[in-house]
């Protein structure tokens, strides 16, 4: 390939009807370039078809192998542009589009020589780094059709099962011996009091039966490794003790072993025999041995008529190789037992909600009698404490946990059927939602008392305990007697899901929840490519949402498994390996963890990086870069901006370019007005900026430099755009050494509804640069002999 | 008056059949949809004027069965019927029905405030709430009205005396 003074480089500047010629120079602009490249045109309208058609064919007829269009912002026609010009055979990393409208003609109407200056500038910084640029092809990958579900419960059921609908093949590890989850634990669901049962126990059918379904039960994921596309997970089997294949569920082991532990599925308040299945409607329905309890006294392996006990059982281990992977292990609840004020734990009158659910199963522990479980005393009076450890900065979880309040309304519905007096002490009911204000209604139909204000106190009371609290709509203390208590804690992530997080390098957040990718706009995706997350693992969630997640996690999966995946050419790359000493100092800086350092080597992971840029500065020794914004082509971006040019103060806005690139385009479409001492050049993040760029720019002619970033939490690159102000603040310090004073360097976020305040910004920077005059002669001069 | 203390609410077995009891009469019916919005006494005009009248305030001690309190002073009997916070109240939980119900207990229990005797009497003892001489009639011809009817005291009074009114005017 043509490389350097040899390329035949054509350029066409945009007329834009008068948008852009009534203020800009065209036709002098068009006579300054022509001997500077091999071919310049002026367009009334370069958009339109027959001027694309031009392009198209002077690229064939001129034999251009470089294409540089001075028009609007790329953000209009990039991909217009793009398109033609692959269709005459030049690859896109070859064009270069220069915004001379909404970033020059626009925005300095009332400067037209400044404004044919900059257009001139910003031309000439397109054609010296298109002089560096060479073609780039993107690639694509085989991805694994296959996709790992990791939790049983609703979320994980109906992930599945959708995912499998689609062709997929399943895998879906449970940890404990059924699928299910908690939802199998509720007698009734909120707002329509369906059985829950009933409505669960189908899917679970469903899913045993499912051909594309691959149900791995009493297991959990013990490893994980590959990429997205193509991942390899290690599943470890846990000692179950009974092949699954051959037992028939026919309960003779269960009835001769004779150790009694307590029964989790009823949440501890009654007991299962050692060997045991979960639940009457267990999916797989089968029997398993809890090792822990058993004593090995063989019983059951005896008495066992089809022999598929084996009380040795050793577990094992299972690789799966998946595209994709989908997070639906759910929760767990707060430990109440350091709320000492509730006395959970000490007063059998006090239990958790869910001991309730199971009290209120007519399967439960007490055969859904309304007693004290441990006392087995009739209950007639039953109190609510609503966030019990919820929306507490000091002992419990700051978050509100957005099911409590419906499923105590739930249980209420169900006491009050039953005649039992019901107090619910609340802070706030929260009920929005479909049908919820209407559930809090029927609630209130049947009769609940609601008191509005946190229970402070339950201390005991004979065989009941004593209530106290405020009524805070009377202003009045309150102290009641009642015989049971129902505490609603907050729903947390248990301690295993965090560690499998940290084994699928997928961030929480402050609350331990998994990270969204975008709360808003990407809520199932996580921050890593190609795992989803759906249902209470990424926050408390009633059961609809729940299953709405579970259901768009499956479209995230299955779009990601739809085709190769491509991956763009914009990734960072170890350019000068021999100098890579492996300090590991761009693996620290990158925010998506796709750097390793492998046999001595830095080593970037193609498919992990989104290039951000943010690694290349961080490398001490110069031995990295990145593909289509390498170091070559910025610093021949910034020398041909700033060389030749007749501009009096020259400033340098280096732009992050989706957020802060499209707000300085809405100051230009709003016509505001701002020096033309400013030049634009975009980057994916600023943190892609090392000190020797800034210094060429001051070598060779900016008197000002601004760092336009993105927000911290609204960029494109994450962690990339806190990186960069950090950066920013020790170059200053760095240009002091070089006698560059650090009043000349500007940091700004900028917001896209905040266009506006850029005029000020713009003008505030130019101002000052003014005041300070140009750079001296013999700085630059200095700088440039340090720079060689 | 009801004194607004900040006297502690201790709940009694005799508190959830007063709230029963008032649940029972007509129009009272929707006393636990309230959900202390203060849509009533935002309205209220009495509200506006005097602190310790607060209708949402009656509706929750009615919910609580504080029979002591509400019966006591003269909060009960301050409301003066003008349905504002009937017809506003989201939930229809009717407060002005619920005060009717509770004046009612109230006069079974034997709870009458004076004002509210000395009109029931003067209604038994001459046919109007209170007495209609010659400037009153020459304010009605004024407005070109006849002169107010005569009451027959007589029967009133019979009718008083036969549905137990009178019994309980002069029986408190």
């Amino acid at each position: 390939m043509l490389m350097g003074e040899n390329l035949r480089i054509g350029v066409w500047v945009c007329e834009c009807g008068g948008n852009i010629g009534d203020v800009v120079d065209v036709p002098s602009v068009a006579k300054s370039l022509r001997g500077e490249v091999a071919y310049v045109r002026e367009e009334l309208y370069l958009c339109s078809s027959p001027s694309v058609e031009n392009i198209k064919d002077m690229v064939d007829k001129r034999n251009l192998d470089r294409v540089i269009l001075a028009c609007c912002t790329p953000n209009m026609h990039w991909e217009t542009f793009k398109e033609g010009l692959e269709e005459a055979g030049l690859n896109p990393a070859l064009l270069e589009i220069v915004n001379i409208r909404e970033q020059c003609s626009w925005v300095h109407k009332d400067d037209h020589e400044g404004a044919t200056r900059k257009a001139l500038d910003l031309i000439r910084g397109a054609i010296s780094r298109v002089k560096e640029s060479v073609s780039l092809e993107s690639k694509s990958m085989d991805v694994v059709r296959e996709v790992l579900v990791i939790g049983g419960g609703v979320a994980g059921i109906t992930t599945s099962l959708r995912m499998a609908e689609s062709g997929l093949k399943v895998h879906l590890v449970e940890k404990n011996a059924s699928i299910g989850g908690h939802m199998i634990q509720f007698p009734k669901v909120f707002p329509t009091m369906d059985c829950s049962q009933c409505i669960l126990t189908p899917k679970m059918a469903q899913v045993s039966r499912n051909r594309n379904i691959d149900l791995i039960t009493y297991a959990e994921v013990a490893e994980v490794t590959g990429v997205p596309g193509d991942f390899k997970v290690k599943v470890r089997l846990k000692r179950r003790g009974v092949n699954v294949e051959d037992c028939i569920s026919c309960g003779a082991c269960a009835r001769v072993c004779p150790v009694e532990v307590p029964d989790e599925f009823n949440e501890g308040l009654s007991t299962r025999k050692a060997v045991y299945m979960p639940f009457p409607q267990a999916v797989p329905s089968v029997y398993t041995i809890d090792f822990d309890a058993c004593t090995k006294c063989l019983k059951c392996s005896a008495i066992c008529p089809r022999k598929c006990i084996d009380p040795f059982d050793q577990g094992s281990e299972l690789e799966l190789n998946v595209g994709a992977i989908v997070m639906a292990t759910g929760f767990e609840l707060y430990d109440i037992g350091s709320l000492a004020n509730y006395g959970y734990g000490k007063y059998p009158n006090v239990v958790t909600s869910l001991e309730m659910e199971r009290i209120l199963d007519v399967n439960g522990p007490t055969g859904s009698m309304v007693v004290v479980p441990a006392t087995g005393r009739e209950a007639k009076s039953v109190t609510f404490v609503l966030c019990a450890g919820s929306r507490d900065t000091e002992v419990g979880k700051v978050y509100c946990s957005r099911v409590c309040c419906l499923y105590a309304l739930k249980q209420t519905q169900l006491l009050r059927d039953r005649g039992i007096d019901v107090w619910i002490h609340y802070i706030d009911i929260r009920a929005p939602g479909r049908r919820y204000e209407e559930f809090y209604r029927t609630t209130q139909e049947k009769g609940a008392m609601f008191v509005k204000g946190k229970v402070t106190e339950i201390v005991p009371h004979g065989e009941q305990v004593l209530i106290r609290g405020e009524d805070m709509m009377i202003d009045r203390m309150v102290e009641y007697p009642v015989d049971l208590v129902v505490l609603c804690p907050p729903i947390v992530t248990s301690e295993e899901t965090l560690k499998l997080a940290e084994m699928l390098k997928v961030p929480v957040d402050e609350d331990q929840f998994i990270l969204e990718r975008h709360p808003k706009l990407d809520p199932m995706a996580t921050k890593r490519d190609g795992i989803f997350a759906a249902g209470v693992v990424v926050g408390p969630k009633d059961i609809q949402s729940t299953t709405a997640e579970a259901e768009g996690a499956a479209m995230k999966a299955v779009n990601f498994l739809s085709g190769d995946r491509v991956i763009e050419p914009n990734k960072a790359y170890l350019s000068n390996p021999e100098l890579c000493d492996a300090c590991g100092d761009c693996v620290e800086a990158c925010p998506e963890s796709a750097i390793t350092v492998e046999s001595g080597k830095a080593l970037i992971n193609e498919i992990m990086c989104t290039g951000c840029g943010a690694c290349i500065p961080a490398c001490p020794h110069n031995a990295l870069d990145q593909q289509g914004l390498t170091d070559a082509q910025l610093i021949a971006q910034i020398k041909g901006t700033l060389e030749a040019s007749e501009s009096e103060i020259k400033i340098l806005a280096f732009t992050e370019r989706q957020v802060a690139y499209t707000a300085i385009d809405l100051a230009g479409l709003a016509r505001l007005s701002y020096p033309s001492s400013i030049r634009i050049i975009p980057l994916p993040s600023l943190a892609r900026l090392k000190l020797d760029h800034l210094l060429t720019a001051f070598a060779h002619g900016a008197d000002g430099i601004m760092f336009l970033e993105a927000p911290e939490h609204e960029g494109p690159y994450g962690k990339a755009h806190i990186l960069s102000e950090e950066r920013a603040n020790d170059y200053k310090w760095e240009l002091e050494d070089h006698d560059v004073d650090s009043v000349r360097i500007w940091f700004s976020r900028v917001y896209v509804p905040d266009w506006r305040k850029l005029e000020r910004v713009f003008n505030t920077f130019h101002n000052m640069i003014e005041d300070e005059g140009p750079l001296e002669d013999e700085v630059r001069e200095e700088l440039k002999e340090k720079l060689g | 008056m009801i004194e607004m203390t900040k006297k502690e609410i201790r709940i009694a077995e005799a508190d959830s059949d007063f709230r029963r009891k008032v649940l029972e009469t007509p129009g009272a019916e929707n006393l636990m949809l309230c959900y202390q919005c203060g849509t009533c006494t935002a309205d209220c005009p009495v509200a506006m004027r005097i602190e310790e009248f607060r209708p949402r305030q009656i509706a929750r001690l009615v919910a609580y069965g504080q029979k002591e309190r509400l019966l006591e002073g003269d909060t009960l009997w301050l409301c003066t019927g003008c349905y504002t916070c009937y017809e506003r109240c989201p939930e229809q939980v009717k407060v002005s029905e619920i005060i009717s119900a509770l004046r009612k207990i109230a006069l079974k229990e034997g709870v009458l405030h004076p004002t509210f005797r000395a009109i029931m009497k003067s209604i038994a003892e001459m046919g109007y709430i209170y007495e209609i001489d010659d400037f009153q009639n020459e304010m009605r011809e004024d407005e070109d009205l006849p002169p107010a009817p005569e009451p027959d005291v007589d029967e009133i009074e019979a009718i008083m005396r036969k549905t137990g009114f009178l019994d309980l005017v002069e029986g408190s």
